[in-house]
């Protein structure tokens, strides 16, 4: 059984008197450990089929599957549920919650899981260490460069044990150098930990770190390529 | 649930003028409300007792129809049923019989209408006050059935002054007019013009002796050991007494007026409560949107991360908790501080001493903290936090985590 299994998706945004075909028809299965990109265009449906993987948003009809579970039938609280279960998510900025510490903003996954104190407190050290942000625990985000905030958040996403990290333009206010680090970060994440990440990035970076390449275009996967 | 209160506290201190700002509005608002309620437990609470132990007492026993028609007339031959209920009573602090007739005082050049009261001059002290308004002279010795304390502008009216003597003349039952002499022991200034104008006190022995009514009283008046006890012991009286000889009533059956003020002064106090509770919880409700509106993107990355509804509306609560809690205990304990100083100090408003004798109202008021009062602003704090949270919370749970982090 696939990872994830998406048939035929479908989601018409309403602008209006116009609507907007986000996705149309667009079918997927993700194996375990991936490191999958999706790339196309702005408006090619790349972030909406990410928060449909991450069921952050319902499609119109079609399914998505999930170590074989469907969200879509889940009430608004049992999706949180879910992905607090199987989906850790790193956006494009605003990644962390203000007021908490980063070693905080780690842990808050890990006490909506129900963890101990101490032991969400050690976990979250642990993986601040794995990012390189070891001694940094301390600091809130608004004392952490761009780069800083988003290895946070890349730690908050992985010490929650998800199934899938799912990422939308990770690297977008990210200088070069502070990327590629990142990107380093999170090829080395995926071979160590075999976690499966899915991005939705149109950053030349990430489309050459990519193990697999699916673009999109005009709602639809218009490419769906092996790189290996 | 220590996160969502760590993060209520540490969300406040993210726009810390306007949570200083709302905390003002709070505290002002709880605390001069809290001043406000003190200052009228402190005012009415003087006024029962003043009507109380001006001259009336807690509860007055009289001959069925003798408070209606005060004709003497209607006199009670056999006090010791009245008087043993009342000395049984462990809530009636003490208990004395009075005679009550209406008169005429005379001296050589002036008259003046008077309310002859006969009283028990010791057991009328544990009773009432009467004895410490005298201004001169001095209260009636027991055995002084020659002497008279009269009420101020009665004094006044009949120039009369200690020493002097006065003819006092009443219709006894049966409606024959009789006259005594009696000396002025004293002048007593009560600062109530019913009591100043009107009242002509002797022992009760030389009424008594003078209606010729034997052992009998026109009326039994006890004080009770503090206001709220008056209905038991008022329920108590009737049980025991008999309804065909005893007629017995509470102080505000017999002149509702100064209850009828205190409860609208409740009324209106709820009415004020009302307004305060709108105008925070406007004030608060604002506070928490505008703090929403700007977090809405946080709020769609908890969402997202697998923050329940119920866990972002606690969140929210907490916040609105944490913020009217500590207005609240701000406000509240500085109105503490403040009832404290000016209980013992008390406030003064002798400038309006004429307006508020006749309300039976001391000229210095001392606020008055109690349990009542409290639980009245606990309560306002309470249902203030509630309200003002609940909205901003249930919008918070209604965002769309997608939407929410689309938001600038």
């Amino acid at each position: 059984m696939a990872l994830i299994e998406a048939n035929d998706l479908m989601k018409v945004y309403g602008l209006g008197e116009v609507s907007l075909k986000a996705l149309d028809g667009v079918s997927l299965r993700v194996e375990a450990g991936e490191f999958l990109v999706l790339a196309g265009r702005s408006g090619s449906g790349k972030t909406t089929l990410l928060n449909m993987l991450g069921a952050l948003d319902m499609p119109d009809s079609g399914t998505v599957r999930i170590h074989g579970e469907e969200y879509q039938q889940l009430s608004k609280n049992k999706r949180a549920l879910f992905r607090l279960r199987h989906i850790g998510f790193v956006f494009q900025a605003y990644n962390l919650i203000r007021v908490l510490t980063a070693r905080e903003n780690v842990a808050y996954v890990l006490e909506l899981q129900g963890m101990a104190k101490a032991e969400r407190l050690e976990r979250a050290d642990k993986w601040l260490e794995e990012v390189g942000l070891g001694g940094f625990g301390k600091r809130r985000p608004d004392q952490l460069s761009g780069g800083q905030q988003q290895r946070v958040a890349v730690a908050r996403a992985l010490a929650a044990a998800p199934d899938i990290v799912l990422a939308d333009e990770p690297t977008a206010n990210l200088d070069s150098t502070t990327a590629t680090n990142l990107l380093d970060l999170l090829v080395e994440l995926n071979q160590t930990h075999n976690t499966t990440f899915i991005f939705a990035s149109h950053d030349p970076g990430v489309i050459s770190r990519a193990h697999r390449l699916i673009q999109m275009q005009d709602g639809r996967v218009s490419t769906d390529e092996i790189k290996g | 649930m220590v996160t969502y209160f760590l993060l209520a506290l540490r969300n406040l201190t993210r726009n810390m003028r306007r949570t200083v700002l709302t905390l003002i509005a709070l505290v002002v608002a709880i605390g001069s409300l809290t001043f406000m309620l003190t200052l009228t437990e402190g005012y009415l609470g003087s006024m029962k007792d003043n009507f109380v132990l001006t001259n009336f007492g807690h509860i007055q026993i009289n001959a069925p129809g003798f408070q209606e028609d005060g004709l003497i007339d209607n006199y009670m031959a056999d006090t010791g049923p009245a008087v043993a209920a009342a000395q049984a009573n462990p809530n009636v602090v003490a208990s004395t019989q009075r005679v009550y007739v209406s008169g005429l005082a005379n001296v050589a050049t002036a008259s003046a209408a008077i309310t002859v009261i006969g009283v028990e001059p010791d057991r009328e002290r544990a009773v009432t006050r009467m004895a410490d308004f005298v201004t001169s002279g001095a209260w009636l010795e027991v055995g002084d059935n020659g002497g008279v304390v009269l009420g101020i502008d009665v004094a006044e009216t009949l120039e009369a002054e200690l020493g002097d003597k006065v003819v006092m003349t009443t219709q006894a039952p049966g409606g024959d007019f009789s006259s005594q002499v009696f000396r002025v022991r004293g002048v007593m200034e009560s600062g109530t013009p019913e009591v100043d104008r009107l009242m002509a006190i002797v022992t009760l022995e030389a009424a008594q002796t003078w209606m010729e009514l034997g052992e009998g009283a026109t009326t039994v008046v006890l004080r009770v050991d503090n206001h709220e006890n008056t209905d038991a012991v008022y329920e108590r009286m009737l049980d025991q007494l008999d309804g065909q000889q005893f007629e017995t009533q509470r102080w505000f059956d017999v002149d509702p007026f100064i209850q009828q003020f205190v409860e609208s002064s409740d009324a209106s106090i709820v009415f004020i409560l009302a307004i305060v509770v709108v105008v925070v919880l406007g004030e608060i409700i604002n506070t928490m949107f505008m703090s929403l509106y700007e977090r809405t993107r946080e709020f769609g990355l908890m969402e997202a991360l697998g923050t329940g509804r119920r866990q972002l509306f606690a969140m929210l609560l907490w916040e609105t908790t944490v913020l009217v809690s500590i207005g609240g205990a701000l406000g509240y304990g500085g109105a503490a501080i403040l009832t404290g100083i000016y209980g013992k100090r008390g406030i003064d408003l002798t400038a309006f001493t004429e307006s508020l004798s006749s309300l039976y109202m001391d000229p210095i008021i001392h606020p008055v903290m109690d349990l009542k009062i409290t639980i009245y602003i606990l309560a306002t704090i309470a249902i203030t936090a509630l309200l003002a949270g609940v909205l901003p919370a249930w919008r918070a749970t209604k965002l769309n985590p997608v939407e929410a982090m689309r938001q600038i």
